[in-house]
Parts: C-alpha cells; sequence; structure tokens
C-alpha cells in the first residue's frame, strides 16, 4: 500500500475519530485504525459500541491494507508542516512509514486479522435528513441527557419517526428536552434509544449541508452522511442502541397550565445570568410573578442576594417558583424564537418553556423545593 | 500550617536524651478518660458491686466493658458473654444501661466545664480540656489541677477517672494511658523524649496496624524514633495526617480542643445486637427496619436527606454481609425507603444462617433544603409524607421514639412479648420511681435500695 495526500486531509480524519471513539479500550487491537487504499482511502476504527467508516480522495499509488495505532499516528501528523506527505507499508516487516518533506518515520503495525469485523449497514427502516437539521435537533434534544450510569436508558436520545414528523427526548429525571422536526417517512413507527455519544461526535463533525442516510433496525443506528457536492467522500457511523424502556415522556408532560407567563427571550437570559452571577453549588433561583412582571432572585446565607424585574406578558395571580440556575439557562438557551412562554401550575408541580406559536421545542423542568 | 513558634523540629539530634522541645508548657491540655466507665458507673450506683468482677453487655452477647476485677482474671472486652458465664461463673453479668451511662457522662462534663470552658466530649467516656494558663486562678500547677479534678469526680461520681497533662492532644491521651486506673500523668514539653523512648509506636493516637507495619519497615518501632525523624522524611513517606501527630509528638499543639457539639453528618448508621441470634425473618427485618426509622429520625432531625443506603447483616460468627441500595430521590421518609430496603434485606438474608446484628447507613447525607424534585416523583405523596413524618417527629419528641412506628418495625416488639429474644432489661428500666413512665423519666440514676 502506498498514496500520498495532504497532512491536514489525513490528519483531521483521524482527529475525528479519535474524538469520537473511547480513547482507552480494552482491547489493544481496537487501539488501530485500519486504512485500506483502492482507488480512494478507506479508514475504519470501532470501540465495539461505536463504529466509523470514513473514505477520503488521496492519490493511491499501490493498493493495500494496514492497521496501525492511532495515537501514534496522529501525534507524529501534528508535528508535520502543511505539506504533502507520503504513506507506505513496509511489507517486508510490515512496518508503516510516513513521510513528510525530509523527515521519516517507521513504525510498527497490528495484524490485520485481529480488527473486528466491520459491522454492515442493514438497510430496513431507512430515512433521510439534511445535515444541517439533524444536528439542530441534536443540539437541542441531548441538553438533558443524564451521565448516571446506572439508570443506562437515560444517557441516551429517544428517536421516534412516525407520520413525517421526528422526534428527540432526552431526561435526567430532573428535566427533559424535546424537538421536533419534518420528515419525509410515513411508514410504521420508528424507536429507539442512542448513546448520546455518537449523537456528541455528529455534532462535532464539520459538515454544513449534506444528506444523512438513518438506518434503524432491533440493535443499531446508522448514519450514512455523503458530502453534497462530491459524492466519494463520505462518513459512516454506526452505534450499537441502548436497551431499555425509556421513560413515558407524552405522560410527564402536563397538556394545561394554570399560568401562562410570556417572555422576552433574550431578557429573561439576561436577567438569569446576571442574577445567579452570585450563585453557589445547590442555590436554587426563584420567579416570583405578579401582574405584568416577575422578580428574578438569589440569596445565599452568608454571601448575599440579588434581584432584578423583568417585565413580561401575565395577567394572572402571583406565583413562586425556584429552579436550578443552570436547568433553567439551558431550557431558556434551547428556544430559537425571541418570545418564549413559561407554563406554571404550581410551586412543587414541572414547569414548561416553549416558543410561543411553536411546539416543536418543549423543556419541561421540575422545581427545587425550597423551605 | 500553625506553626507559630517556628522552631526546627525533629532529625536535629539523633540523640535519645536531647528533648524534642525547651519548652515546658507552651500550651496545657488535659485528657481525661474513664476507667472502666460502665462497669464503674453500676458500681458506683449499687456499692455491694464494688471490688468484685463485673461485665456489663448481657443484652449485646459480648462483653461492652469490663471491671478492673474481671480483667484481672483474663476477661476481655468482646468476648462471648456466653463464654463468660462459662468458664467464670463468679463474674456478675449485667445488661446494658445505656441512659445511667450517659447521665453519668453528662455530669463528668459538668465537672470539667467547671474548672474550664474549652472541653471537647470525645466520646461517652473521654474528654479533651485546654487548662492553658489556669496555673494562676487555681494557685497551683497543673499537675494539682488535674488532682483536684480527679478528686471532685471521684467524690461526686463515685468513679475513678485516669488524666494525662501535656502540651498537645496526642501527647495529653499517651500520658493518661501511662497510669491506669485512678492514674495521673504530667509529661511537660522537656519530658516528651523520656516517656516516648520505650513507647511502642503502635500506642500512639492515630497510627493503626497498618501504618506501624509500614513504619517497621522503615525502621520505626518506638514512638520516640518517630517523632526524631526530620520534616522530610516524613513528608517523604507518610501523608498530611501522619505529620500532623509527627508534630503533635513534638510539641506542636496541631489539633484543637474542639467545644462545638456535632450538627452535621456525613453518615449515620445505626446498628443493633440481640441476643440469642436468631434466623427469624420477620424479626430480623423489624430490627432492621426499626434501625431505619431510627436513623431517619437522627437524618430529619438535622435536616439532611439520603439518596443511598447501606443494609447489613452480622451473623453468629460475626461475619458481616452488606448491601448498598440507591435511592431514585433523596430522601428521609421510611416509608420511601423501606421497600428498598426489604430488597436489600432478601438479597442478604439466608435461611440456615443465625443472625445476631442488623444495621443500616445512610449515606451521601445532604442538606433537605433546596432539594431538586424530579419527574417521576408524585409531589402531593410526598407532601404527605412530610406532613405525616412531622406528625411522628412531634410525637416521637414528647414521648420518646417508637412511640409510633411502622408495621413492619412491629414485628420485633411482637417477637419481645413471645419472649427469647431480648435478655433482662437494666434495673432502672423495670424499677420506676413514682410518676415515672417508660418514656419519661427523672434524668437522676437511680440507686439500688436494700
Amino acid at each position: 500500500m502506498k498514496f500520498q495526500t495532504t497532512k491536514d486531509n489525513l490528519l483531521n480524519e483521524l482527529l475525528f475519530i479519535n474524538r469520537s471513539l473511547v480513547s482507552k479500550p480494552t482491547i489493544q487491537v481496537l487501539n488501530g485504525v485500519l486504512m485500506e487504499a483502492n482507488k480512494l482511502l478507506d479508514i475504519y476504527a470501532t470501540d465495539l459500541e461505536t463504529s466509523i467508516k470514513t473514505t477520503l480522495e488521496v492519490d493511491v499509488i499501490k493498493e493495500g491494507k494496514i492497521l496501525a495505532p492511532i495515537k501514534l499516528l496522529t501525534s507524529i501528523l501534528k508535528t508535520f508542516p502543511e505539506a504533502k506527505i507520503e504513506v507506505e507499508l513496509l511489507s517486508e516487516k510490515n512496518q508503516l512509514k510516513i513521510a513528510c518533506q525530509n523527515a521519516v518515520f517507521i513504525i510498527n503495525t497490528y495484524s490485520i486479522e485481529d480488527f473486528p469485523q466491520f459491522p454492515e449497514v442493514r438497510k430496513g427502516n431507512q430515512v433521510s435528513i439534511d445535515s444541517k437539521r439533524l444536528k439542530n435537533l441534536i443540539s437541542k434534544s441531548i441538553k438533558s441527557v443524564s451521565t448516571d450510569e446506572n439508570r443506562p436508558v437515560l444517557t441516551g436520545v429517544l428517536i421516534e419517526i412516525s407520520n413525517n414528523i421526528i422526534t428527540m427526548v432526552s431526561t435526567d429525571s430532573y428535566r427533559l428536552s424535546l424537538a421536533k422536526d419534518e420528515i419525509d417517512y410515513s411508514n410504521s413507527l420508528l424507536k429507539a434509544i442512542i448513546p448520546s455519544r455518537v449523537l456528541d461526535s455528529i455534532l462535532k463533525t464539520d459538515l454544513q449541508s449534506e444528506l444523512v442516510e438513518i438506518n434503524i433496525d432491533e440493535n443499531q443506528i446508522s448514519f450514512n452522511i455523503f458530502q453534497a457536492n462530491n459524492k466519494a467522500q463520505n462518513l459512516l457511523i454506526i452505534s450499537r442502541l441502548i436497551s431499555g424502556k425509556f421513560p413515558e415522556y407524552k405522560q410527564l408532560i402536563p397538556s394545561s397550565f394554570k399560568h401562562t407567563i410570556i417572555l422576552d427571550r433574550d431578557r429573561f437570559l439576561e436577567v438569569i445570568r446576571r442574577v445567579s452571577s452570585i450563585s453557589q453549588d445547590n442555590i436554587p433561583i426563584k420567579l416570583e410573578a405578579t401582574r405584568g412582571k416577575v422578580n428574578v432572585s438569589m440569596s445565599i446565607k452568608g454571601v448575599g442576594s440579588s434581584s432584578e424585574n423583568l417585565d413580561v406578558e401575565y395577567g394572572g395571580e402571583g406565583i413562586e417558583i425556584a429552579f436550578n440556575p443552570d436547568f433553567l439557562l439551558d431550557g431558556v438557551s434551547m428556544m430559537d424564537d425571541k418570545q418564549i412562554v413559561l407554563n406554571i401550575e404550581e410551586s412543587l408541580r414541572p414547569a414548561l418553556i416553549k416558543q410561543n406559536q411553536k411546539e416543536n421545542l418543549l423543556y419541561l423542568l421540575m422545581p427545587v423545593r425550597i423551605s | 500550617m500553625d506553626n507559630n513558634n517556628s522552631r526546627d523540629i525533629g532529625g536535629k539530634s539523633n540523640n535519645i536524651n536531647s528533648p524534642l522541645t525547651i519548652l515546658s508548657w507552651p500550651k496545657a491540655i488535659l485528657h481525661v478518660d474513664g476507667d472502666a466507665f460502665f462497669t464503674s458507673c453500676e458500681q458506683a450506683l449499687n456499692p455491694s458491686l464494688k471490688g468484685k468482677p463485673i461485665v456489663t453487655g448481657e443484652e449485646r452477647g459480648i462483653a461492652a466493658c469490663v471491671s478492673y476485677e474481671a480483667k484481672k482474671l483474663g476477661i476481655k472486652r468482646g468476648m462471648r458473654i456466653g463464654e463468660i458465664r462459662k468458664f467464670f461463673p463468679e463474674v456478675k453479668i449485667l445488661p446494658s444501661d445505656y441512659e445511667t451511662y450517659s447521665l453519668f457522662s453528662l455530669r463528668m462534663f459538668d465537672i470539667l466545664r467547671s474548672f474550664s470552658p474549652v472541653v471537647e466530649e470525645y466520646s461517652i467516656d473521654e474528654g479533651f480540656v485546654d487548662i492553658t494558663g489556669l496555673r494562676r486562678p487555681y494557685h497551683s500547677s497543673y499537675k494539682d489541677i488535674g488532682i483536684k479534678i480527679k478528686e471532685k469526680i471521684k467524690n461526686e461520681l463515685g468513679i475513678t477517672v485516669s488524666i494525662g497533662i501535656s502540651i498537645t492532644k496526642v501527647l495529653s491521651k499517651i500520658a493518661s494511658r501511662l497510669r491506669k486506673p485512678d492514674g495521673l500523668t504530667v509529661i511537660p514539653g522537656r519530658e516528651i523524649h523520656i516517656y516516648l523512648r520505650k513507647l511502642p509506636i503502635s500506642e500512639v493516637w492515630g497510627i493503626g496496624p497498618n501504618t506501624t507495619s509500614y513504619l517497621e519497615k522503615l525502621g520505626i518501632t518506638k514512638a520516640l524514633e518517630f517523632a526524631k525523624k526530620d520534616e522530610k522524611f516524613i513528608k517523604k513517606h507518610l501523608s498530611k495526617p501522619f505529620f500532623e501527630i509527627w508534630q503533635e509528638l513534638n510539641g506542636i499543639s496541631i489539633y484543637p480542643v474542639k467545644v462545638e457539639s456535632k450538627d452535621s453528618y456525613k453518615s449515620i448508621s445505626k446498628a443493633k445486637t440481640f441476643s440469642p441470634p436468631t434466623n427469624d425473618e420477620h424479626f430480623l427485618f423489624g430490627e432492621l427496619s426499626k434501625n431505619l426509622e431510627d436513623a431517619c429520625l437522627k437524618a430529619r432531625k438535622y435536616k439532611l436527606v439520603t439518596s443511598k443506603i447501606i443494609v447489613f447483616l452480622r451473623t453468629q460468627d460475626f461475619r458481616d454481609e452488606a448491601v448498598m441500595l440507591k435511592l431514585t430521590r433523596p430522601s428521609s421518609y421510611p416509608i420511601e425507603i423501606l421497600p428498598m430496603a426489604k430488597e436489600g434485606f432478601y438479597l442478604l438474608y439466608k435461611k440456615d444462617r443465625q443472625y445476631r446484628q442488623t444495621g443500616v447507613v445512610l449515606c451521601e447525607l445532604v442538606s433537605q433544603d433546596n432539594l431538586q424534585l424530579t419527574l417521576f416523583e408524585n409531589p402531593p405523596r410526598i407532601e404527605k409524607s412530610t406532613k405525616l413524618y412531622n406528625a411522628i417527629d412531634k410525637l416521637s419528641r414528647r414521648f420518646g421514639k417508637h412511640i409510633i412506628m411502622h408495621g413492619c418495625s412491629f414485628s420485633s416488639e411482637l417477637c419481645i412479648k413471645d419472649g427469647g429474644h431480648q435478655s433482662s432489661a437494666p434495673y432502672r428500666v423495670d424499677n420506676l420511681l413514682i410518676g415515672e413512665n417508660k418514656r419519661q423519666k427523672i434524668g437522676i440514676p437511680m440507686l439500688y435500695i436494700k
């Protein structure tokens, strides 16, 4: 195997793989990245949960394949100037030679036979979505994902596709975020819990407006991302799904609320940030709504207090509720519209943040009990 | 670090005759340790037991406290009551009467406080007193102050204590152990080295068996060898707590005498031993549930909630089996925790084993204020529980704990009535004064009247 390309072309792909996979796999061979040169260069890597295949355009001089340690490869490439590099398999000792200008590195490689078989894309339930919209859905819905490994289903994002609507939901049991969009799909309901890690790596891709093909089956999901201008250069991410039952989120969201407050999103964000600037661990931010006004305040024993009034559209009776300030910020900043709605039932019941006219983004937040 | 007199300490001289410090009394800390406290209390109340070998802890099945007379026979703390009965029939075995012991303890600390306001209640029978600067008001030496304290305790309570006086807490604790019972040892700064010379390092407060064997590998077996090492050596080989002990041994007071009583906990544990051992699952779970109710009562008193609990069972042959359980939401209400505790209990419980103790530990305690609620809980039900336990707490404060209890705790009470599981109660419990009831008693120990 022998090919030539620019340093950045190869390095960027390797860095993306590095970020997306578990950094210290238990099996040594998983530290390796499989490079196969035909007409193009295919790069394969896996941590057994997530598998990535990316295809690059390079100048292939000789076909062949090799399994090389990815960490070593990236640290070598990082030291190179932005220039042409040449990668070659020295077949007698199964070593990899990387050259850039006058520098030459020769590194040992792993045996290709040990590399696990790359999962197949099983084309069954397939939908297509524009990558920008997918990224938007992910960035909104991933906000409430849990890090508590004791409840694995909550560490993932639920995806539901039916009736031309795609819905993505996450909850850490304190809050729930939901994002919806239109999609071209009218078959029976598709449902899966996707590990947040793989969604995170899709967010980190620098793709702009490409077509993403999503395939879902019983235990895996694949994202096949095609470059808009270049069909050859594509990225395939396959992940296993989280098994288990996701909470019935629809039952958690109340259908009606006693109090409805309409606020200016940016002003509200600004006030929350300012008032909670004195914040310490575990100190809630308090909202007191009266006619036409919300008072946002925080008070910390032995430190001090802060308070600010905000003009809002509200005609109901006085109500008081307290939230974790970080959770509240997450919810308000998740909304796109300038005007947002805060729905409150009572002080110890969940509150809902949504956009004024649309129901495509919802953020359900449980309050903090204050004495 | 508080090293106000910035002296060079340790390592200066390997000569075992050179003092560790030249200052005699930069500080004066007195350590009081009750002599066989529980049995001494029993003997003080019932003079006919004086001079006789007695042991307390009948209800636990193991000796909780052994009087000096019984120690002479070779009985040690932790020995099984059955064995003592068998091999030492002359020994009088009593059930523990913690109520009386804590009254004695209260009085003892009151006496200490009459000398100096800076008193730390380290345990029921052990305390530290900062007596720095009291020589002038009392017109006496530190040693004479120690004698006065001893006499006052002996005259007023009828028990003896051993006292150590030195310039740091660690040294005063070493001093009080040197002469026991009824002893008094004074170690002024310039005599520290004399007392440490022969003292095994394992006898120093805070140095356990692991550190002892580690230090042995470094060639240190005596406290003086440890104290004489230089700062560099200590910091290289040991962690901060041991550096502090090393400073204390060198006469630099690091540990202050802490006056305030405890007002916050990281964890709360409640366990109870019963005798004879049993495998009756209803009784065992009843005991466990009672422990849980106790622990939750304490948590609520300090306005804390737990999100992780440990349930454990101790078998007849003193093996502990435990399981840790995570709650879906932080709580201090047994009604919410009991179902999980039950699951945990049945993970541990084996029909063919005999158990002698059950217990629970509430871990990861956090303040109940500003508690983040979860979407999956039911606020009206929680408000109901809150009201319920507010009422229970009110009743417990008035009539004593367990005046109202969960049904599953009651099964342990039923077993007591069936007889067999609980042994005899302390004298004070069975013999009430006129006007007293089981929960409301006059706060004085009652003398045996014959």
